[in-house]
């Protein structure tokens, strides 16, 4: 088979050392979709980026249909037609889809921009490849699965032969992942060749052809899909067959020690994040697990929760006493704890140092003062303790909070949570971007908590995630609870969440 | 080690600006030479420059404080020009009004005054974001000019000394004027009053529970919310001591130099209390230097000017530098970025 | 009634130009993701530039050119360390705005020997137009203004259709929301940033040259007056808008063609000069609430 990309000895190193890349040789064949797989870290996105002309390497040489590639910027990739879909999507919320597709290769009439020209064009190609969108639209304005396809379309609009997707399905639904592997189909058929990068294995091992797999920066091996089972996978990418999970016990139903919402309603950004009638009980010891598309009142009911949204009706009600109108500090008291869905935006404060991340959240505990000031030794001893204990790396308290990987910023928010042993722990997609490793560290510290006798409120869009270790999962779906049912097995589980994550069609009509 | 880089960073900019400060006093003056050692050495050269230097640096000192408060909390204060000149006015009447009183309380409740007034008009600023998310930046500046025309009005109307030549107010008791340090200059106690204060501040801001969400605020404002802690009151309450502290520069001035209020005494106060902040990173301790350093061009010009033909604008000019190369910190970033690029190839 | 309705129509134009100009070169920064705190300055260089050059070659066009070039180059400075040297914005507009006041004023002493002042016969203003239009109505309406204020209304349409019609409008639009993307599609987004500035440069300057070549003929210190932050407020109310920048611009200039009119009244003159602020104030905050209010449902 001939080789659309071949890359040869690649090696990056970034300023102070962190080596990226190192010498890893990668041969892609036209027509396949070839997965790079490796944990956060293992250098997968710095070699899509030296691919897409984004990076330069330090040594090495690329081929693209056996001619040296010279790649010193995204242009020069557009001119081997080699594209990429980011996985943070790049496009300008208030532009028109088809203002975002041809920016930096706009036709023109005179001096305008010639919209009847780029339009048509963008519909022949959207249907040639079964994705319909509308050129007109503003990005701002359509959901996830179809701003995805934009990403896709600039790519193709620039003639792309060689298609990279970094991470493309982590924001999506199981729906749109469907649609979207649909998509790789067509885009094969059409004699395109893709490059796809993920974490995920089950993925991987359905849609590849063939499967690379990188670890620390170095390539371990390159398996045909046949050779390939999740397990080999795994251990190739974390060298490390284990996936330790500690015994979940039962969960009490004591009374005084409950949480629950009684027939919430709370206004949202949009209508269908607005909560609708919303009820829900978590025992102490129970993780109550919250399955929905992101956008669908998560959020509101986490903010309704803790005190930042008042709610316009209901009860919301902890260890027998109702919160409705407490202040975010009382309800922190009362011994709520949370674990931010954004750890960087709403957990942490980057700029500041490890100790003083330590406090945040609790800064109103009398006492962390004396005479109005700061105990220094005793918060010293505090951040000692969580550092050491959640093993943060590395272990220095006067760190920048920015200078720690995404895996231990997630440890230091679970250490300052639980440092106060909270009764009730929300935690919002807690593994959100982590490896495997952290995820494991992160989801054997949750089922400790709920052996500890804490309720605990998991909200994930993870599948895996929510069905390992919730006992109780509810579906959420445009502000309401369309489903829920006691988690015994896994797979019916994820059946019946896929089933309920559409939402019923008769129950939209109803709302207002 | 850092530290270290930091203050030669400093140290080079503040000399790079004082060349070019040399720079136009050459090209300008027909003798340099006497000009220049002037404008360095003058402000030492007897207690009268160097106490009046230390004197102009009082209100900068506060404005500075003033306008590192409200940017902790991410909020800009940019109407310190109007608060100095409103709260100088408030503070200047009720001295006025209060003639009676013994001075250590009238001092007190005068400078209380200044400071509510100060404070009331710029938390209005921080009240309209709190609210409406109204741009901070530029009501409290546009509030600021309308101040200071009613302020205006007041000097030239109502509240004017009919017997002063100028539109100034009249007198109030002179034992409340600050008692003096350093004959015959200006210098006068405020100095130590305003020194307190910074200390306070500079506590309140690294080590108490307000401070420290003063700064959360600042830095994370969605998380700060997840706290439970009270954003918008933090914000309103922030531009408040802003605006107070402005107030109180305006008052200090009056009730240690001038004894009554004067029109357009205070202009720029509040400009070049945005640079010594900016100069000073922001670090309530790092504002006393910066603004005795402004100061001290300032002076230095001015009695260069005595002695030779530079008119004091000179000092503006240097003073524009100054905060020119000190604010553009990608300079060093940049170059430091040059190098280690050429490293790595 | 008539004359008074024409006079403070007439007033109402020539102030407003000045500050119409300025938000159109802020807008264009704004789209390209700066905003512009130096506008105060740039237009005071521009009047500044304006003063010297129409004195010193006895031209008008002269005048406008100087002041055009000199409000460009203090343009490139301030994006030389926003855009490349990473400077924070506000504190480089500030420092340029300190710098360019206290340096207009040192050159107006060092090279006119005036006090805060320069003015001279040798200063020529710009030129009126004027075609008589057979109908005084017409001519009142539409003659005499100076050259700059229909150059002016016609730029607000050429910004307009350049911004939202053109490929370079678009990735402008594109540096200020989504850099990166257009860091992907190949294009330089420094190139666009000083593209901008120039822009807003040129735009600054002509608007000092109105406050000093045409409002009045001379140059004083800080004559530019707070007029290039109401710009930049004009420009943040308006959110981008032209059209709204248009109507914030002639509502600014009429309130000050009012307090015009008011001084010559028996009114303290602290109050009409603080109209045009506070008007700009009401402004601010009314828009805010709606669109907050807006966003909200």
């Amino acid at each position: 088979m001939k080789a659309a990309l071949r890359l040869e000895s690649i090696t990056k190193t970034f300023p102070g050392g962190i080596i990226a890349n190192h010498d890893i040789s990668l041969e892609v064949y036209e027509g396949e979709i070839h997965s790079i797989i490796g944990e956060n870290g293992a250098g997968k996105t710095t070699l899509m980026k030296i691919i897409s002309g984004l990076l330069k390497p330090d040594k090495g040489k690329i081929y693209v249909y056996g001619r040296e590639a010279k790649l010193s910027g995204p242009l020069d990739a557009i001119s081997y037609k080699i594209g990429m879909v980011h996985q943070h999507f790049v496009l300008i919320p208030r532009f028109t889809v088809a203002e975002n597709i041809v920016l930096g290769m706009e036709k023109k009439k005179g001096l305008n921009l010639d919209k009847e020209w780029i339009n048509e064009h963008i519909r022949k190609i959207s249907t040639r490849y079964g994705m319909e969108v509308d050129p007109t639209a503003r990005i701002e304005e359509i959901p996830v699965g179809e701003k995805q396809k934009v990403e896709i379309l600039k790519v193709l609009y620039r003639n792309a032969n060689i298609i990279i997707f970094d991470e493309p399905t982590s924001v999506l639904s199981p729906e749109e992942i469907k649609e979207l592997f649909k998509i790789f189909r067509l885009l094969i058929k059409n004699g395109k060749t893709i490059l796809f990068i993920s974490h995920k294995l089950k993925e991987v091992l359905e849609i590849s052809d063939r499967i690379t797999v990188l670890r620390k920066g170095m390539k371990v091996g390159t398996l045909l899909r046949t050779e390939a089972t999740s397990n080999n996978l795994a251990e190739m990418m974390i060298g490390n067959k284990q996936r330790l999970i500690i015994q979940k016990e039962k969960g009490s139903s004591e009374k005084d020690k409950q949480f629950q919402i009684e027939d919430l309603e709370a206004k949202g950004s949009t209508l269908a994040s607005s909560l609708k009638n919303i009820s829900i009980k978590i025992n102490s010891g129970e993780i109550l697990g919250i399955a929905g598309v992101e956008g669908n009142g998560q959020e509101t009911l986490v903010n309704t929760i803790i005190g930042i949204i008042p709610p316009s009706k209901g009860r919301i009600i902890f260890k027998g006493r109702e919160m409705n109108k407490l202040t975010p500090i009382e309800r922190r008291e009362m011994g709520i704890g949370i674990i931010p869905s954004d750890r960087q935006k709403e957990g942490l404060l980057l700029r500041a140092p490890v100790k003083e991340n330590c406090l945040l959240g609790y800064q109103y505990k009398k006492e962390y003062y004396r005479f109005g000031t700061f105990k220094e030794d005793y918060i010293y001893e505090i951040s000692r303790k969580i550092v050491s204990e959640y093993d943060i790396q590395p272990p220095n308290i006067y760190t920048k909070a920015a200078d720690l990987s995404g895996g231990n910023q997630q440890r230091l928010i679970l250490g300052r949570e639980l440092y106060h042993n909270p009764e009730f722990l929300i935690a919002v997609r807690p593994t959100r971007g982590l490896d495997l490793k952290s995820t494991i560290y992160i989801h054997n510290k949750l089922i400790e908590m709920k052996n500890k006798g804490t309720c605990i409120l998991l909200i994930s869009y993870d599948l895996d995630e929510l069905t390992e270790l919730s006992d109780k999962i509810a579906v959420i779906y445009e502000g309401k609870i369309i489903d829920s049912f006691i988690n015994t097995e896994s797979e019916k589980s994820k059946i019946r969440i896929g089933v309920a994550l559409g939402g019923v069609k008769y129950e939209i009509t109803e709302t207002k | 080690m850092k530290k270290l880089e930091e203050s030669m960073r400093v140290l080079i900019t503040i000399i790079i600006a004082l060349m070019i400060g040399v720079l136009a006093i050459t090209l300008t003056s027909k003798e340099p030479g006497i000009a220049i050692k002037y404008f360095f050495t003058g402000p030492f050269s007897s207690a009268y420059f160097f106490g009046n230097m230390l004197a102009a640096s009082i209100p900068l000192m506060l404005t500075g404080l003033a306008t590192s408060i409200a940017f902790s909390a991410s909020a800009f204060n940019l109407g310190l020009e109007g608060q100095v000149y409103f709260g100088a006015l408030c503070g200047t009447y009720v001295a006025y009004e209060l003639n009676a009183v013994p001075p250590i309380i009238a001092i007190i409740v005068v400078l209380a005054v200044s400071f509510a007034a100060g404070g009331g008009i710029a938390a209005i600023s921080g009240y309209l974001k709190s609210k409406w998310n109204v741009d901070e930046l530029i009501s409290s500046l546009l509030v600021s000019y309308t101040l200071i025309y009613i302020v205006d009005f007041f000097l030239e109307g109502p509240f004017k000394d009919p017997a002063a030549g100028l539109a100034a107010s009249p007198y109030f008791n002179k034992k409340f004027v600050l008692p003096k340090i350093l004959l015959p200059s200006d210098l006068h106690i405020g100095i130590f009053i305003v020194l307190a204060i910074i200390i306070l501040f500079s506590i309140i801001m690294k080590r108490n529970k307000f401070g420290y969400e003063v700064r959360i605020t600042g830095k994370n404002f969605r998380f700060a919310k997840y706290a439970g802690i009270p954003v918008k009151k933090v914000v309103i309450m922030a531009m408040f001591f802003s605006g107070g502290i402005a107030g109180l520069a305006g008052m200090i001035d009056i009730l240690g130099i001038h004894g009554r209020m004067i029109r357009g005494y205070s202009a720029g106060y509040g400009w070049n209390g945005i640079a010594v902040a900016l100069i000073a990173r922001n670090n309530p301790l790092l504002v006393i230097p910066a603004a005795i350093f402004f100061a001290f061009l300032q002076s230095g010009a001015n009695v260069s000017a005595l002695f030779s033909d530079v008119t004091p604008e000179v000092a503006r000019i240097i003073q524009a530098a100054v905060f020119y190369l000190v604010t553009a910190e990608g300079l060093l970033f940049f170059l430091k970025k040059k190098r280690m690029e050429k490293g790595q190839t | 009634m008539g004359d008074l309705f024409f006079t403070v129509y007439r007033a109402t134009v020539r102030m407003a130009i000045p500050v119409l100009l300025a938000s159109i070169g802020g807008l264009i920064t704004y789209y390209a993701g700066i905003m512009n705190v130096a506008m105060e300055g740039l237009m005071l260089s521009g009047a500044f530039a304006g003063v010297v050059f129409s004195y010193m070659y006895s031209s008008a066009l002269m005048g406008i050119v100087g002041a055009v070039i000199t409000a460009v180059i203090f343009s490139l400075l301030y994006s030389l360390f926003v855009t490349t040297l990473r400077a924070n914005n506000f504190a480089i507009g500030f420092a340029l705005n300190i710098f360019i006041s206290s340096l207009t004023l040192y050159l107006t002493r060092v090279m006119f020997r005036g006090q805060n002042a320069f003015n001279s016969p040798n200063i020529r203003a710009i030129p009126h137009l004027s075609i008589d239009l057979r109908s005084q109505v017409l001519n009142n309406l539409f003659m005499n203004f100076d050259l700059l204020v229909y150059i002016s209304i016609a730029l607000v349409f050429i910004i307009y259709y350049f911004i939202f019609k053109t490929p370079f409008g678009l990735w402008l639009r594109a540096a200020g929301s989504r850099p990166d993307a257009l860091t992907t599609a190949g294009i330089h987004v420094s190139i666009i940033q000083y593209s901008s500035s120039i822009l807003c440069g040129i735009f600054c300057g002509l608007a000092g040259a109105q406050l000093s070549l045409s409002n009045v003929v001379m140059f004083s210190k800080d004559m530019s007056g707070g007029r290039g932050f109401v710009a930049l407020a004009v420009v943040l109310i308006a959110r981008g808008k032209p059209s709204i920048v248009l109507i914030l611009s002639l509502l600014f200039g009429l309130f000050d063609a009012l307090s015009i009119q008011l001084q010559s009244a028996h009114v303290p003159s602290q109050f009409p000069l603080m109209l045009p602020y506070i008007m700009t104030i009401v402004s601010l905050i009314v828009v805010t609430f709606v669109q907050e209010r807006k966003s909200i449902h």
